[in-house]
């Protein structure tokens, strides 16, 4: 298939459930709140390194949060609940605690739930009292600046990760400036999100490596200084690689984060967008770029 | 489906509704709520005798009382699911030990209104008596849970013994609100009364206004608390006056009592010299 003279290839990306948690972050400013939130979801970049996959989600006025202030939402994903439970603890207590007349609430109401304010409240030293209303249970533990507010139990929903775009293109100015609107086109989608570093990543890996401790390795495939090395995905005439993950809180989410990456990388200068999968054998979900086009008309 | 029950009067004796659960009652065909045992003045009668039953559908399942509903004692005691309202005013322990479900009355309660009540939802659109939301006499513990508003004003000793939940009055309290509080909310949009939260462990008491407190009450300076805007907007979403000066400032706080532990606080809009 081509759109706009790019190739899209006849493939699809291989997502799988993932973990997913939602907060709402509150602060006496939108600036605060964003603050919080990109201290909560910082080197959130992918699972292979640290376990967890996290961005940002949408601005809330002060009439969609609990307590009345600005907020900001951000999505938190990890392979399994525990993990996820385990950064919820060290990402609330080391990144919004921390931050300046912050708030942390529970924004995803799920059947699974992370204790994490039941755990954090020690941080009070016998100082932390709680509330109960409409049954949730508040924690609140004195600070500097007031107090800390946060949930007793955060919502574990099940997600989908793994979605992903691949964009090539014969200038490298070109493929970042499409692989970029693709990011905030997927940013706008609500409930997905792509955390690499503005969206974008640029070193899509491969599972492990010929070095045995090492986990994941560029993959070559996609490096156009290689194309005379390697066994080669690009053709000689492609200069930029750039990759887009995406998570999102359903397969629905995902696909149509996808889809709304693809229309907005449709620029000059990129040659071919495609996906990247493991033939099916590892996710639940296959996300194929023809039929999201078709399915989520722009 | 909604059943109502209007108290003929006979009188000036009282009519114990304890017995009767309003999920039962709702569960019941007519002939057989006729035959349910009510108490009057402590004596065993068919419900049949003192009230005239009639069933209608659609709309909300709830049951209602009404006619000279001021002689009914103990209704909706230890409810625990369904939607009871009273059309008038009502006596006392309306509401006591209920544990789940919504009880409404478009008129005056009684004192012991929701004594030793442990969930669900009870409101008053009008004004209460004594021990609202308080503890059973002889007990330790009162309000355990659910939430109790008032529209109006209460008598003494509300929210006394308080363990959890939240009590919140619209009007105005009466003297010693919140004593032996050992943890929950209290919200009172009028003026505390005298000696508010006398021997509090632990738990909020906030307010529109107070005298000086007690002795035991420590000042701990103005209070910006993220908790109670929370709170505020539940207050909003019931549709209660929250007066637009607690938005725009916050409350004074003060510690206490430290008569016993001094983990409990008394938040005041004004203090009223």
């Amino acid at each position: 298939m081509h759109n706009q003279g790019i190739l899209i290839d006849d493939t699809f990306a291989e997502a799988f459930p993932m973990a997913v948690s939602r907060l709402v972050i509150t602060a006496d400013s939108p600036r605060l709140a964003l603050q919080a939130a990109q201290a909560a979801t910082g080197l959130a970049i992918s699972i292979i390194g640290c376990a967890c996959e996290a961005g940002l989600g949408e601005i809330l006025a002060p009439e969609q949060t609990p307590d009345g202030r600005p907020g900001q939402a951000i999505l938190l994903f990890s392979y399994s609940a525990e993990k996820l439970e385990e950064h919820l603890f060290l990402r609330i207590g080391q990144a919004i605690l921390p931050s300046a007349t912050s708030a942390c609430f529970n924004g995803l109401d799920a059947e699974k739930t992370a204790r994490v304010g039941n755990r954090l409240r020690y941080f009070g030293d016998g100082y932390q009292s709680s509330k109960q209303l409409d049954g949730r249970r508040y924690w609140r533990i004195p600070v500097a600046d007031g107090e800390f507010v946060l949930e007793e139990s955060y919502g574990m929903g099940e997600g989908v990760g793994g979605g992903n775009l691949i964009i090539l293109g014969s200038d490298r100015a070109a493929v970042l400036e499409a692989a970029e609107a693709a990011a905030v086109a997927i940013h706008a989608t609500p409930g997905a999100i792509a955390p690499f570093p503005g969206g974008v990543c640029r070193s899509p890996s491969k599972p492990g490596s010929r070095y045995k401790n090492v986990r994941a390795s560029t993959n070559e495939a996609y490096c156009p200084t290689l194309v005379s090395r390697v066994a080669t995905q690009i053709s000689p005439e492609v200069r930029a690689v750039y990759e887009l993950v995406i998570d999102g809180l359903s397969e629905e989410v995902v696909g149509r984060a996808m889809a709304a990456g693809m229309r907005a990388a449709f620029r000059p200068g990129v040659l071919r967008i495609t996906a990247g999968n493991y033939g099916g054998r590892l996710g639940p979900y296959h996300l194929h770029l023809h039929e999201l086009l078709k399915i989520y008309p722009g | 489906m909604r059943i109502e029950l209007e108290l003929l009067s006979t009188g000036s004796l009282p009519v114990d509704l304890g017995v009767l659960s309003p999920s039962k009652v709702l569960s019941l065909p007519i002939q057989e709520i006729e035959k349910l045992t009510v108490l009057v003045a402590g004596f065993p009668y068919e419900l049949g005798e003192h009230f005239k039953v009639a069933q209608s559908d659609g709309g909300v399942d709830e049951l209602v009382l009404c006619g000279s509903t001021n002689r009914i004692v103990s209704a909706g005691f230890r409810m625990n699911s369904a939607r009871l309202a009273i059309h008038g005013d009502v006596g006392p322990f309306t509401g006591a030990e209920m544990s789940g479900g919504e009880l409404e009355v478009f008129g005056n309660a009684g004192d012991c209104l929701g004594v030793a009540m442990a969930g669900g939802s009870l409101r008053v659109h009008g004004n209460t008596g004594d021990w609202c939301g308080a503890v059973h006499p002889g007990h330790t513990k009162g309000m355990t849970g659910g939430t109790l508003i008032v529209d109006g004003n209460v008598g003494s000793e509300a929210g006394a013994g308080m363990r959890r939940g939240l009590l919140v009055i619209a009007g105005d309290s009466g003297g010693y609100t919140g004593v032996g509080l050992l943890a929950g909310t209290i919200i009172c949009l009028g003026r505390l009364g005298a000696g508010a939260g006398l021997e509090m462990k632990r738990g909020s008491l906030v307010a529109g206004s107070s005298g000086f407190l007690l002795p035991g009450f420590r000042p701990a300076g103005d209070a910006d608390l993220e908790w109670l805007r929370i709170y505020l907007a539940c207050l909003h979403r019931s549709g209660l006056p929250v007066p637009i000066d607690w938005e725009r400032r916050p409350p004074k706080r003060f510690t206490g009592d430290h008569l016993v532990t001094g983990k409990g606080e008394v938040l005041v809009y004004e203090i009223i010299k």
